[in-house]
């Protein structure tokens, strides 16, 4: 197919050019040859009528000469002599001799109108009684006392025929006619003169004729003969008209004219033939060597054109060679840039092409790879935030439970006398704390809540994030050694979110140190410095390559394999740090561990949090006459809560779900309204709602129980109204202090 | 025409006579012989003709001059020149002053005898089945021709004594039975200069002369 294409461009290129030459060649050779052959026709035809007139005034000059030479003859004494002796055998003997001096052919005397006195002629074999018959014809003429010319067959020959009359002393006493052949001697001293062949034709019958036996064949003669006998009127000299004629191979032209002076009814032909055979074959010759010279240049120049177009075409061949290897994908190909022509600018831009593609190419698959790394990540994430809401509604359902496990245990902390018990219930109480803890880690991991920025010791969030990670640190081998500052200012800052990057941090350095699973330590130490609380978390692990190091903080770049790490760990703890006007750097060096700072700038102590005025803890919570209302679907938070309430001598309603609740609100006025979040039937934001409609002042009272905060509507809600509210499961402590603080809120 | 000897018959009785005997050729110059035609060597020899010089015969030798008393005419036999087939026959014919010649016309047509030269000019007219006679009486060369046949033509020698010959088809030539003496010898041709050469004849016995004619011996000029 590429061939194909190759070849096909060569080909239409030469064919073109050939079918050019070709066809300029045959036009030029057509019109060249057209030409010569009508002026070689032309030339032909005009020397034949030179020849024509040529031959016609040497036949007069003939005449002449011959009526010259004989004129005298009757006048030689020798004649005169014996003509006067009139005796037979002297004057045939006379004349004898004179057809010898003269040269001609036959000489006849007559003196009668009858019979001719005496005849000779030259040759013996001659018949001289046709002589005699013509030369009566001519002595007629010649008997009025003038020489006489004339032309007649005698035999199957042409004669020309003088009739001299002879006088002798004034009287005429005969006519002495001269016969000489106009034949075959004739027609060679014309040939030889003009090179025309020569053909004297009596009665369609050939007499003489320059032309070979071979060339004048019967046909040919016919064919003079018909062209003779439509001819013009025997009056004019010769026929205007050159005729073509083809001998053999051999092609002539002939004209044709009369003998004048024709002594009996006879018809006298001479006809002249002229060949331009030879000049046709020099003009053929020169065809032949035209042809061969126009082929020869003809495939020369196909040759130089073959190559030019291969040359032409070689870098196009080339290119094309390189696009099918670029094509294939193999960008290293690169097209010789050989000439500044269109063929070195299409190389040229070829290969800026090839360089630009193969750059794209590169950039094209480095992204590929990023957004496969990114879907993987993603999903990991997904997975991580489904794991999430799975863990958050497991520790919701577990919050009930919980809450009123450390609710009665902790009441039973308090009512029970006996020692024995007490331990064991104490046992009860600090493993459900602990349970509790769990759950809260859980949660707050899990939970996506708004950042909320308030005063916080950095040691607690260090704590917290160590309490998570107690127990894989402690599976992993790892020691920690924990240098906090125990005057640490506060600083401002959402404590989850802290947290998130010291847990972040810790686990990177934990599972570098569990790769290594010898001898991991990880040290973390909080100091004050210029206004400013810096947290370093170093570990003794291989370090990070100082190339990397440059772009750990970048998002998605990590050193994990796949499905361990998102690589968004440490780009989420810069972003962090950098909402709370903080740093955080890396430095290592290789063998030497890693050592991440966070500085955070420490709070102005003048700020603080109006919650924070909240009192701990209202030693004087005194139920005496309050009323508490508590709507909640779970039995054992009922149980609980009524339980604790009443403890603190509060006058206590329960309702086990929000349209219960919200009647009996109605009906009597409570000073508290404890009521949970998530509930069947009307929730707790339903109750609220329908409760401010009506009465705003019991709606403000209203305190909310929630297994979780996960939900961004609760939170917004919450928010939104100010409402106090206590997550589950919650401390006893935890619980007195909210009542203690609605009560205390609304105690005017 | 092939001669045999002649001898003067008139001499034969003379006692104190010798015999002279030789060859007459013609030849010509070497040069011009091989030299082609018109390319001769010499403007001498540009305007002659060229002859073949081996076929050249009816060679005359005689002594020049009177010898002796004047001859006496030969009474017989008479000498004859005969018309036949449009020529005389012999063609030269030697003769001693006084001979006189017969012309027979023995052809069926006319013709003519006649003379311009010097020594005897004459015309005997066309004639046919006649003789004619002239008698020769002064010495000379006549040529003779025919009026009607131009190819006629005869040369009658007229010398002063009887000693010659005419030599034969090889050029042998023998004069018998001239007195001794002195004398000029001459070759003669109808074509070629003469040549003469003196001689001295023996009372008794031959004397030998040969002659080469030809072109060579053309007088300076």
């Amino acid at each position: 197919m590429r061939h194909r294409m190759v070849y096909s461009f060569q080909a239409k290129v030469l064919s073109m050019i050939a079918v050019a030459m070709l066809a300029l060649m045959a036009v030029t050779i057509w019109v060249v040859n057209s030409h010569v052959i009508e002026q070689l026709e032309q030339t032909a035809a005009k020397n034949l009528r030179t020849s024509d007139a040529v031959f016609r005034n040497m036949q007069r000059d003939h005449a002449e000469n011959l009526l010259l030479r004989f004129g005298n003859v009757p006048n030689e004494p020798r004649f005169k002599a014996v003509s006067q002796l009139r005796e037979v055998n002297t004057m045939r003997f006379l004349l004898k001799e004179l057809v010898t001096e003269y040269e001609v052919d036959s000489i006849v005397f007559t003196t009668t109108e009858t019979a001719p006195f005496a005849s000779v002629a030259r040759r013996p074999e001659t018949d001289l009684r046709d002589f005699e018959i013509a030369a009566q014809k001519i002595a007629e003429r010649a008997r009025a006392g003038l020489t006489v010319y004339g032309t007649d067959q005698i035999g199957r020959n042409i004669y020309e025929l003088i009739g001299v009359p002879v006088v002798i002393s004034g009287q005429s006493i005969g006519v002495l006619v001269f016969a000489v052949e106009c034949g075959q001697s004739r027609a060679r001293e014309f040939h030889q003169l003009t090179g025309c062949d020569v053909v004297l034709m009596a009665n369609d019958v050939v007499t003489a004729t320059t032309l070979s036996d071979p060339e004048l064949k019967p046909t040919t003669v016919r064919e003079f003969a018909n062209t003779l006998a439509t001819a013009g009127s025997p009056e004019r000299g010769s026929i205007e008209d050159i005729n073509q004629l083809i001998i053999g191979r051999d092609h002539r032209l002939f004209v044709a004219g009369r003998f004048k002076s024709a002594t009996r009814n006879r018809v006298l032909w001479y006809l002249l033939v002229s060949s331009y055979e030879s000049e046709l074959t020099a003009l053929r010759t020169t065809q032949r060597s035209l042809l061969l010279i126009g082929f020869c240049g003809v495939t020369i120049a196909m040759l130089l054109a073959w190559l030019l177009v291969r040359r032409v075409t070689q870098p196009l061949r080339q290119l094309r060679d390189i696009s099918v290897a670029v094509g294939r994908g193999d960008f290293s190909r690169q097209a010789d840039v050989q000439s500044s022509d269109e063929c070195g600018q299409l190389a040229a831009a070829f290969n800026a092409m090839t360089l630009n593609l193969a750059s794209a190419r590169q950039e094209l698959e480095q992204t590929v790879e990023t957004l496969r790394t990114t879907r993987d990540r993603l999903t990991q994430s997904e997975k991580l935030s489904a794991i999430g809401e799975f863990v958050a509604g497991v520790t919701h359902e577990l919050n009930n439970p919980l809450t009123s496990v450390i609710g009665f245990a902790e009441l039973m902390q308090q009512s029970t006398t006996d020692e024995r018990h007490r331990r064991q219930i104490d046992i009860v109480a600090r493993e459900a704390h602990r349970c509790r803890k769990i759950v809260q880690s859980l949660l707050s991991f899990s939970r996506q809540h708004k950042i909320e920025r308030k005063l916080i010791n950095v040691n607690d969030v260090v704590d917290a994030a160590l309490d998570i990670l107690q127990y894989q640190l402690r599976t992993g081998n790892i020691q920690v050694e924990r240098r906090l500052s125990p005057n640490l200012p506060p600083v401002l800052a959402d404590d989850h979110q802290l947290q998130q990057v010291i847990i972040n941090l810790l686990n990177n350095a934990r599972q570098v140190l569990e790769d290594r699973s010898a001898n991991g330590r990880i040290r973390i130490v909080s100091q004050a410095q210029a206004g400013q609380v810096e947290v370093s978390i170093q570990d003794n692990g291989p370090g990070i390559s100082s190339e990397n190091l440059s772009k750990i903080f970048a998002p998605f770049f990590t050193t994990k394999e796949v499905g361990k790490g998102t690589g968004l760990g440490l780009s989420l703890c810069y972003g962090i740090l950098q909402e709370h006007g903080g740093t955080i750097t890396a430095h290592s060096g290789p063998g030497a561990g890693a050592t991440f700072v966070m500085t955070l700038p420490a709070a102005d102590p003048v700020v603080s949090d109006n919650r924070a005025t909240v009192p701990d803890r209202s030693p004087n919570l005194n139920g005496t006459g309050k009323r508490i209302l508590i709507i909640d679907d779970e039995d054992g938070i009922l149980a609980l809560t009524r339980d604790l309430l009443l403890e603190e001598q509060f006058t206590v309603e329960t309702a086990s779900d929000g349209a219960a609740g919200l009647r009996k609100a109605r009906a009597t006025p409570f000073d508290v309204i404890l009521c949970d979040w998530k509930m069947p039937g009307l929730t707790g934001g339903q109750v609220y709602e329908q409760l401010r409609r009506t009465h705003p002042e019991l709606a403000a009272r209203m305190v909310f129980m929630t297994g979780d905060v996960v939900s961004d509507t609760t939170r917004q809600f919450l928010d939104n109204n100010e409402r106090a509210c206590i997550a589950k499961p919650f401390s006893i402590d935890e619980f007195h202090n909210i009542i203690a603080g609605m009560l205390f809120a609304h105690q005017s | 025409m092939m001669r045999a000897l002649f001898i003067g018959l008139l001499l034969s009785s003379f006692v104190n006579a010798g015999t002279i005997t030789g060859v007459v050729k013609g030849q010509g110059k070497a040069e011009a012989e091989s030299a082609g035609g018109g390319k001769y060597d010499s403007k001498k020899f540009k305007f002659a003709e060229r002859v073949d010089y081996s076929q050249l015969h009816d060679f005359v030798v005689y002594l020049d001059g009177p010898v002796g008393a004047k001859p006496e005419p030969p009474k017989a036999p008479l000498q004859v020149v005969v018309q036949k087939d449009a020529q005389f026959s012999p063609h030269i014919l030697p003769v001693v002053v006084g001979t006189t010649v017969e012309w027979p016309n023995n052809d069926e047509i006319f013709h003519n005898a006649f003379s311009m030269s010097e020594p005897k000019p004459f015309d005997l007219g066309l004639y046919k089945d006649k003789i004619k006679k002239l008698t020769f009486d002064k010495p000379g060369r006549i040529d003779v021709f025919c009026s009607i046949h131009s190819t006629m033509h005869c040369v009658i020698l007229v010398l002063e004594n009887p000693f010659y010959a005419v030599a034969d088809a090889r050029g042998r030539y023998a004069i018998a039975n001239v007195p001794a003496g002195t004398y000029k010898l001459k070759a003669w041709h109808e074509r070629l200069p003469a040549q003469t050469k003196d001689i001295v004849v023996p009372e008794n016995g031959d004397v030998k002369l040969d002659f080469t004619l030809g072109i060579t011996g053309l007088p300076e000029y």
